[in-house]
């Protein structure tokens, strides 16, 4: 064996050992967004979302800034992709039972956008909270 | 785990090995091999500092090649800096909690994509366009920018047309760097193709023309004080030759 060769193998392990030991360290089980269960107070007997979960996730955003292009240039006020209603279904209570801000992890909307990086500017304007809090 | 995701697993962890370790190996090579030769590209910076203020300004303004051609500048740069702000705001995917400044740059790389992929739709213009460009060009020159360019135009699909269920993506990469692997890919096609190609682009960059990317820290016309007066040059491997000549 070459020189050279053996050097290649050889950093080639400890680039590997360095890789595992290093992911190895921070191994404490994966976080996810923790997303309270939705309370079903606006539709009675309503058990899902507008649309199936899996779709809700990809396009929430896009129907979303429909219903408010709708609304807004055309006067169009359906209520299935509506803020309101989505605000109405999905509020969150912390433990204490005090609803919780967007501010706040907690909070339905921002537990997934807080864990990719997405702020929103609609809370300027709308509430995050049925009753009209922030 | 569904089998898909086995399989990315297993693909994303070999090509982050032969990319870790081909990049280490190719450095290290580069690091011992000799500048026998004071040959820095003149007017030259005289002290150690001016040589590194000189590095950064190449390798963040691309000086000399704006100084040789406007067009390729504009267009390589367009396309670096737009990939530079992408691949920050990437970092999304691997950091809990993201980073503050992370969640600050999001738009900006967002739209960035746009220069990156004009830059690069720019250079691929002149390779096609220019007949002297073409005529030199390899297939491995087509290829590397069709497959950058493909890796752009799958990302910005998911941004700007049909997005993808990043929750889930986030979960199963945080899942990959720690070694917990309960949480599944999303089985999105726009997602499978643009991670396939990026695993690619993992796998080939050690061995590609991508290297210029440390290579050009280790340029001797660039990385030389111009001192040869004050100091003389003596590359270690020249000084043992020089000493048995002295004897
Ligand atoms: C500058 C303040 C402002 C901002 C910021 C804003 N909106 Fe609105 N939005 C309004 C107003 C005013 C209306 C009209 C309310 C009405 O007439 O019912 C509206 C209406 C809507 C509607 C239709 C009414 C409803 O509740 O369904 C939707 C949906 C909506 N906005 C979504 C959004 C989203 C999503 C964002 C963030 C991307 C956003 N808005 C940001 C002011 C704002
Ligand atoms: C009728 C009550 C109701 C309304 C209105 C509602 N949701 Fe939901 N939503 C639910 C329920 C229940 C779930 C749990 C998943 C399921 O069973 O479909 C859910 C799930 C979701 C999810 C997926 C969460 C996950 O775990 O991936 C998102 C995203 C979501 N909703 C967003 C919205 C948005 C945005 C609106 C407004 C357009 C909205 N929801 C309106 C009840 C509602
Ligand atoms: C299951 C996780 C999840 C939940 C729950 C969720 N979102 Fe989102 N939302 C996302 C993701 C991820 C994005 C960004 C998509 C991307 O960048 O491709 C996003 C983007 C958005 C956008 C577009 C932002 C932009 O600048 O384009 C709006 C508006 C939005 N969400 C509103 C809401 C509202 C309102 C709620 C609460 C009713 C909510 N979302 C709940 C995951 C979620």
């Amino acid at each position: 064996m070459r020189k050279s060769q053996r050097f290649n193998i050889l950093f080639g392990l400890a680039m590997a050992a360095v890789l595992l030991s290093g992911s190895a360290a921070v191994f404490a089980g994966v976080p996810v967004p923790l997303l309270p269960e939705p309370v079903k107070s606006a539709v009675e007997g309503e058990e899902s979302c507008v649309l199936p979960e899996d779709e809700m996730r990809r396009v929430h955003m896009d129907r979303l800034k429909h219903q408010r292009d709708d609304t807004m240039h055309e006067g169009v006020r359906t209520s299935r992709f509506s803020l309101k209603e989505c605000i109405s279904c999905h509020v969150t209570k912390n433990d204490a039972g005090e609803k919780v801000s967007v501010k706040s992890r907690e909070h339905f909307c921002n537990a997934c956008h807080a864990y990719t990086g997405v702020t929103l500017d609609c809370w300027d304007c709308h509430a995050s909270q049925p009753d009209g809090g922030q | 785990m569904s089998f898909l995701s086995i399989l990315y697993a297993i693909l994303f962890y070999a090509a982050t090995i032969l990319l870790v370790a081909g990049l280490g190996r190719k450095i290290a090579q580069y690091a011992r091999t000799p500048a026998p030769l004071k040959i820095p590209t003149m007017p030259a910076p005289t002290t150690q500092t001016g040589v590194v203020l000189r590095v950064a300004t190449e390798v963040v303004f691309f000086r000399q090649l704006f100084k040789s051609n406007k067009w390729i500048w504009l267009f390589g740069w367009m396309f670096h800096m737009g990939l530079f702000l992408v691949l920050a705001r990437h970092l999304r995917y691997f950091t809990e909690p993201v980073w503050a400044w992370v969640v600050l740059i999001q738009p900006f790389g967002k739209y960035a994509a746009f220069a990156m992929v004009a830059g690069l739709a720019g250079l691929w213009g002149r390779r096609i366009l220019v007949e002297r460009i073409r005529y030199i060009s390899a297939p491995s020159d087509h290829l590397m920018l069709a497959l950058l360019l493909g890796i752009g135009l799958s990302g910005m699909s998911m941004t700007f047309v049909s997005h993808v269920d990043i929750v889930g993506l986030k979960a199963f990469l945080l899942g990959l760097m720690r070694f917990d692997w309960s949480h599944s890919l999303p089985s999105d096609a726009l997602l499978l193709i643009h991670l396939l190609l990026v695993a690619i682009l993992m796998i080939i960059f050690p061995i590609s023309k991508l290297l210029h990317a440390p290579g050009v820290f280790f340029s001797p016309t660039l990385n030389q004080v111009d001192n040869a007066r004050e100091k003389r040059h003596l590359a270690p491997w020249a000084a043992g030759l020089d000493a048995d000549r002295a004897e």
